[in-house]
């Protein structure tokens, strides 16, 4: 079977940054930054784009990169050909396809609101509510968590979720070139119009209620970006702002190792990975920092922003646009764009676990797309009716923070120290159309794995025993919480076994293709 | 907004368009050199 290729540079760039781009840039990183210090934040935020993401970017794409030239592209097969001694390192890669899919459960519900809104919004379904209350009434009524005026169950969510479900599946069918890298090539730029449209309404709001002149855009630009020099000094702001650039640069999870595959040995890997980096960030510092946080405290005042970036999001923002002109289109393109990079995202948690089917069982692109879909759908279930029961929250610290941290500590311990520093700086060059700066051969050998044993020590010593005990679970919860984190472990069992199995038939099959082995065994 | 808010707005802005500016620039460069 001929391997995929993406059509062009600027298709992978999209890609990636596609996969970046997620609904982390609009909702969770102003609300990091907002309550780490606002402007100060800015400082390790920058910091660690420098010393964490940039490089950790640079060892993903040429990992993966490195190992599409022989013919793997997930982690279990990669890990392998970077370290053939060791034959238990593809179970670690495991992790690179776990984790996609741990995400994607969860990820493809929410993903499936946003779809929902935006057709609420057109047609005007939520402008009956005036205020925050009726607001969350309204979205605990569409995901099921009550029964009210709005919504007397959770078909209408339910339909939204097939509808998104198809349009990723319909996606990753298709393929690389036909299906991934053109839904990114599109949806990006809508994306991006979309944003800046939002962004220059917002800034031009002024102050919109003469009657609160304290409640303007420029306050809320200045709660977002005021410097309080005095939380410089906090380690939880360092660690904020290191996390913060690990989960929206997208590394650590499998994704941009296994896009990075399907590049050609010649192909640039320190130009299109420094070019998806910064593409995201411009996305997350200049567009997402600058929507919601000021429109909600123009409009609300700092009291709007204390309940969290998901319920701004979802509550504040969709009250905010209906008060302005054309508000039902507005909150169209803020639904949507947030769609479209649910959708980029998604697509691209989604194509570990169908690359390691076509590639360690030679199944066909379409074979592979359908298992995964049925797989996919039933465990979408857990997460559609466990909602009120903590199971989301669960699968987001197993699949989405744990991980991560986990699975980036590994690929680059593995890409610095076992590969090793020379022949991977040699690798990151091979076709590079920039030179990349001497400092970083000691980033990525030294910095950036401490760092990031620093950050999962850190997480382990402030999550790990609370999330292990339940301490923050309700009583209520815990035999779902339970049922979640066994079927996760049991989903990883399977996983490792079947790289078992993909192993076994490589060896058998290289064997066999031994000239005479076959009179020899006879 | 305050003035230090400003300034180091502008100032994240200045680097993040500059780094994707030059990001850019050179991608779409080479590609119509290639």
């Amino acid at each position: 079977m001929a391997r995929e290729r993406w059509g062009s540079k600027l298709g992978i760039i999209m890609a990636v940054a596609g996969s970046a781009i997620g609904l982390g840039n609009f909702l969770r990183f102003p609300g990091t930054a907002a309550k780490n210090g606002g402007g100060a934040f800015m400082i390790p935020y920058i910091v660690a784009l420098f010393l964490l993401g940039i490089p950790l970017m640079w060892v993903e794409w040429t990992i993966g990169r490195f190992g599409g030239g022989f013919g793997h592209s997930t982690a279990p097969g990669i890990f392998q050909t970077m370290w053939r001694k060791n034959r238990f390192i593809k179970y670690f890669g495991v992790i690179g396809i776990f984790g996609p899919i741990a995400i994607l459960v969860y990820y493809t519900y929410i993903e499936s609101w946003l779809l929902g809104y935006s057709f609420f919004a057109l047609t005007g379904r939520y402008n009956g509510c005036t205020d925050m209350k009726s607001m969350s009434a309204f979205l605990n009524g569409y995901r099921g968590l009550a029964s009210n005026e709005y919504f007397s169950d959770i078909s209408m969510a339910y339909g939204f979720f097939l509808a998104t479900f198809a349009i990723n599946s319909l996606t990753v069918c298709f393929g690389i070139q036909r299906g991934i890298e053109r839904v990114c090539k599109w949806g990006l730029p809508i994306l991006l119009i979309f944003a800046v449209v939002l962004l220059v309404r917002v800034f031009t709001l002024g102050t919109p209620n003469p009657a609160h002149p304290e409640n303007s855009v420029a306050n809320g630009l200045g709660f977002m970006w005021n410097p309080d020099w005095s939380r410089l000094t906090d380690a939880k702001v360092w660690f904020a702002a290191a996390g913060q650039i690990f989960f929206t640069l997208s590394v650590g999870i499998g994704v941009i190792l296994t896009y990075a595959s399907y590049l050609t040995k010649e192909d640039d890997v320190a130009l299109s990975g420094l070019a998806a980096a910064s593409a995201n960030e411009v996305a997350e510092v200049i567009l997402g920092g600058s929507i919601v946080i000021p429109a909600a405290f123009a409009f609300f005042g700092i009291a709007a922003i204390g309940g969290g970036t998901f319920d701004l999001g979802f509550q504040t923002m969709p009250l905010v646009l209906q008060h302005l002109p054309m508000g039902n289109l507005l909150g169209f393109m803020w639904f949507f764009l947030l769609f479209i990079a649910g959708i980029t995202s998604s697509i691209s948690l989604a194509q570990p676990a169908i690359a390691f089917l076509e590639d360690e069982f030679n199944l066909s692109r379409a074979k592979a797309s359908v298992i995964f879909a049925g797989i996919m759908f039933l465990m979408c279930q857990g997460a559609i009716f466990g909602l009120g029961n903590g199971v989301l929250d669960e699968l987001d610290f197993w699949g989405g923070t744990f991980c991560l941290v986990l699975f980036g500590t590994i690929e680059t311990v593995l890409f610095a120290w076992v590969y090793g520093m020379d022949k991977a700086w040699t690798e990151m060059h091979v076709g590079a159309d920039i030179t990349i700066p001497r400092v970083y051969r000691f980033i990525i050998k030294y910095i950036t794995p401490t760092a990031l044993i620093a950050l999962l020590g850190y997480w382990c010593f402030q999550e790990w025993w609370p999330t292990i005990t339940m301490k923050n679970v309700p009583p209520a919860n815990r035999p779902y919480v339970l049922l979640t984190r066994l079927s996760l472990l049991v989903f990883f069992v399977v996983l490792s076994v079947l790289v078992w199995v993909s192993w076994r038939r490589r060896a058998a099959k290289a064997v066999a293709d031994i000239p005479g082995s076959e009179s020899k065994c006879a | 907004m305050r003035i230090d808010g400003w300034i180091f707005m502008l100032a994240t802005w200045s680097a993040i368009l500059g780094l994707f500016g030059f990001a850019m620039f050179r991608t779409l460069r080479r590609k119509k050199d290639g």
